[in-house]
């Protein structure tokens, strides 16, 4: 449970830092952490945990974001699942295949948007230069991949060895038989 | 029996997120009185002070810097300014004596203190990061009177509208998202259109051919039809035509008045026009009568 707080934590945490570096850098630039934390949910938590982080941080996603709201909570849910999947088959504890992978699922992210977004509004005109743009920030994001896997992974650990501590601290209160 | 549930407990939270997600986005894909999901705006209420700090020390660094710029080119600056103020006091006196000489300027006064409200200025502190929408997050939300449907400008033009509103944040939906549709018109001809987003940096105005009345430097402004946003407000300049000849709606090219890469202040008009007031409800925004200004009335 702890674990599952905390990483919906940090990934609303890195949505708010990615909305002040969005107004400071030009939008492309900016790589999407919040789906990056989304995806190292996937290994770093257990699948039904996962699932409830994925959508906590899309809704957060959507509450500073002007797409109807749970368009983004609805595709971090599948973004999630797809994660789960391709740890199956690939290992994504590795770099270099999580950044690939995580190229792909930003790739993937800006393409269902233009998909959902032809669907509930009925047009949503993509400029040429966007598409460009979502290629950049694709290429941005991966690179931070590895990072965000870690720090979650650490944060997990973490989390994981404070409570066995406790547990430890609480079994020292049991009279000792001897 | 134990079994199967644990076997489907995951399945089971997979569909009700699923369906959960859709059923909101769907209830949300027309504007709604957002303005009453208090919870729903918990983050927002918590990312505008956060991205406050997070944006402050490179707005001093950025501010000094400019700061500096500006004084290197100061003297220059100054003369050019001053040429172009006599200039400008010279078109201002003849325009004024031609208006008086018409006996129009005294309801133009009227007219622009009944179209006065009070404009309260508010502080960028957040950018949409998603891929596709434009919203900007500010740092005043309903204890400042702010409300959802209320329009959002600069001194050089049209931003947007807020569309969520919390105790002390606002998120304002700029005219640039796909969602965003403004009536205007073209300032020279009167050529009234709608001006649509396109996502991208620039703007659509598509409007109803009566022959040639839209050209490539025309001024597009607010029409102040649908009571959404003030009229006379600059939106942007046409910069292309799409002519064709067989289409009897045509459209046109604008790029915007405001450099939203640059967005530090804003503007939030507080006054909600009346068909934000049906569409949000009028619940919430019972806003004070707007002030008489303190300007000369020209007498």
């Amino acid at each position: 449970m702890r674990p599952a707080l905390a990483l919906l934590l940090l990934g609303w945490l890195a949505l708010v830092v990615q909305g002040g570096l969005a107004l400071l850098l030009p939008g492309w630039t900016v790589p999407d952490l919040s789906l990056l934390v989304t995806l190292s949910a996937a290994s770093a938590l257990e699948p039904g945990f996962g699932l409830l982080v994925a959508a906590g941080i899309g809704l957060g996603n959507d509450m500073v974001s002007s797409p109807p709201l749970g368009q983004l909570a609805f595709l971090r849910i599948f973004e999630l699942a797809l994660a789960r999947l391709v740890a199956g088959q690939l290992d994504l504890r590795r770099g270099l295949p999580l950044m690939v992978f995580a190229f792909a699922v930003v790739l993937f992210d800006g393409l269902a948007q233009i998909v959902l977004g032809r669907w509930l509004l009925g047009a949503f005109p993509v400029q040429p230069l966007e598409l460009v743009g979502l290629l950049g920030r694709a290429l941005v994001s991966a690179p931070f991949a590895p990072v965000v896997a870690t720090l979650s992974r650490r944060l997990r650990e973490r989390l994981d060895e404070s409570e066995a501590r406790r547990d430890m601290r609480l079994d020292t209160r049991r009279p000792v038989l001897r | 029996m134990s079994d199967f549930l644990r076997r489907i407990r995951l399945p089971a939270l997979f569909a009700a997120l699923v369906f959960g997600t859709l059923a909101l986005m769907l209830g949300d894909r027309r504007p709604t009185p957002e303005d009453r999901h208090w919870a729903a705006h918990a983050l927002l209420e918590i990312a505008a002070p956060v991205q406050k700090v997070i944006t402050r020390p490179v707005h001093v660094v950025r501010d000094t810097w400019r700061r500096y710029g500006a004084l290197v080119d100061l003297e220059a600056e100054n003369r050019a300014l001053r040429e172009q103020l006599t200039e400008l006091e010279q078109e201002n006196l003849q325009f004024r004596e031609a208006l008086v000489a018409s006996g129009q300027l005294r309801r133009i006064a009227q007219m622009r203190r009944e179209f006065e409200v009070p404009l309260l200025p508010s502080q960028v502190v957040g950018q949409d990061a998603s891929a596709w929408s434009h919203a900007l997050l500010l740092d005043r939300g309903r204890s400042s009177e702010v409300r959802s449907g209320m329009p959002v400008l600069v001194d050089q033009g049209l931003v947007g509208l807020v569309n969520a509103t919390t105790l002390h944040a606002a998120r304002a939906m700029l005219i640039l998202d796909r969602r965003s549709a403004v009536d205007a018109i073209i300032q020279r001809s009167r050529a009234r259109g709608l001006v649509r987003g396109l996502g991208g940096g620039e703007l659509e105005f598509a409007f109803m051919v009566r022959g040639d009345d839209v050209q490539v430097g025309d001024e597009v402004i607010t029409s102040g039809v649908g009571g959404v946003y003030p009229k006379g407000i600059r939106v942007g300049t046409i910069t292309s035509v799409k002519a064709d000849r067989e289409q009897l709606l045509h459209t046109a090219r604008v790029k915007p008045a405001v450099d939203f890469g640059r967005l530090e202040q804003v503007f939030v008009v507080l006054h909600r026009g009346p068909t934000m007031d049906l569409l949000f409800g009028g619940g919430d925004g019972d806003l004070p009568e707007p002030k008489p200004p303190a300007v000369a009335d020209g007498r």
